[in-house]
């Protein structure tokens, strides 16, 4: 059984989400898809990853590292049950709105730190730079155009998954959409969304008070 | 002005003594809604939270902020809970917009101070690993928030910590 937990607070609509959903086809396996959250009782949650093989971290990056209610969360198990589930391999599949999918290192070694302390395999990463607009392309095939690293990506993630084994962290961006191209695109993203909330472009750059 | 944020109970908090006049002090009152990752902050209530509580105006905050500390149990090499939700409530103080720096891309700052920032982690038998990540974290929150990092200290406890603690 794989548990592939989504820690992103935008639930089911989210990247992180999707990016999981995608993994999930991959992968032979039986999988159980948990939404953060909608987590009111972690001992549910413990139950399952007793039994588990492996969990697979859907994550956002916030603020350079793992978002809070993740934070809280891998305290919880730690508390409850460090050392309890040693057949469990943990990976990650992490999204940022950077370009650079580097920058998601911190927020891997916080995983594999907190693997270290419960006694778990970390089992490594897929991050996926420039997230919001990988996001967008869903009605590209998977392994096509932008998405092309990404589904190689993840198709080596699942095929680490199925046995249980070890790779490094893999960081991936658009295929073909060079970083200038992305930023300029990012730019204009921000108005309509604005003006959507009935605000004019000059008032995003707000100085309070 | 000084901003503390810090992640131990009230009476706690209160043992740090000397602390000068004009600091704001943001510990957890036990209710603080978490971030949804919705961007309002950005794109609805630019410059303040959606969420509203007593976090909702960190950004507004943080413009007028000469230096942060952070106080923050260590979490595998993360700050506690607590503190990090604080931090990813604060993503008002910077802009949506993304420039480069560094060869690397980041947000555009809203305001235009430099915020020096000391973080003091505790915890007991803290690994190096824990201790790296959580001074890379600190170093990369600086360059996102266009601040510089003055000093990074861990302790084993929180009485060492207030023994190692300076104003």
């Amino acid at each position: 059984m794989v548990i592939l937990l989504n820690c992103s607070f935008r639930g089911e609509k989210s990247n992180s989400n999707y990016f999981l959903g995608l993994l999930e086809g991959l992968l032979e396996e039986p999988c159980e898809r948990i939404q953060l959250n909608r987590i009111t009782d972690a001992s549910v949650l413990e139950e399952k990853l007793a039994t588990a093989d492996a969990l697979v971290l859907g994550m956002p990056l916030y603020v350079d590292g793992v978002p809070a209610q993740a934070v809280e969360l891998m305290e919880r198990l730690y508390a409850d049950g460090a050392g309890s589930y040693g057949q469990l391999a943990v990976y990650v599949v992490s999204n940022l709105g950077f370009y650079e999918a580097e920058q998601t290192q911190i927020q891997l070694a916080i995983v594999k730190n907190w693997c270290e302390r419960m006694g778990l395999t970390y089992g490594g990463a897929l991050a996926i730079g420039a997230g919001e607009m990988m996001g967008g392309l869903r009605n590209v095939p998977m392994d096509q155009g932008p998405n092309k690293a990404m589904g190689e990506g993840l198709k080596k993630l699942a095929s680490h998954i199925s046995a249980h084994s070890v790779m490094e962290n893999a960081f991936v961006q658009p295929t073909g959409f060079p970083r200038w191209m992305y930023l300029l695109a990012a730019q204009m993203n921000w108005a309509p969304q604005a003006k959507k909330n009935g605000l004019k472009r000059k008032e995003i750059r707000r100085r309070r008070p | 002005m000084r901003t503390v944020i810090c992640d131990l109970p009230k009476e706690e908090w209160a043992k740090f003594e000397g602390a000068p006049q004009d600091v704001e002090v943001i510990l957890n009152n036990g209710n603080m809604k978490k971030c949804i990752g919705c961007f309002g902050c950005w794109v609805k209530t630019p410059g303040q939270c959606v969420l509203a509580d007593e976090y909702q105006k960190l950004g507004e905050l943080y413009g007028k902020t000469e230096e942060i500390v952070i106080i923050s149990r260590c979490c595998f090499g993360s700050y506690s809970p607590f503190v990090k939700n604080v931090m990813d409530r604060s993503i008002s103080y910077v802009l949506p917009y993304f420039q480069i720096r560094g060869g690397e891309m980041h947000h555009k700052a809203r305001y235009g101070n430099h915020i020096r920032i000391r973080a003091f982690f505790y915890g007991e038998h803290l690994t190096d690993a824990e201790k790296d990540t959580a001074r890379r974290l600190v170093e990369a929150n600086a360059v996102n928030f266009q601040g510089k990092v003055e000093q990074i200290s861990f302790a084993e406890s929180v009485g060492e910590l207030r023994e190692v603690f300076t104003w």
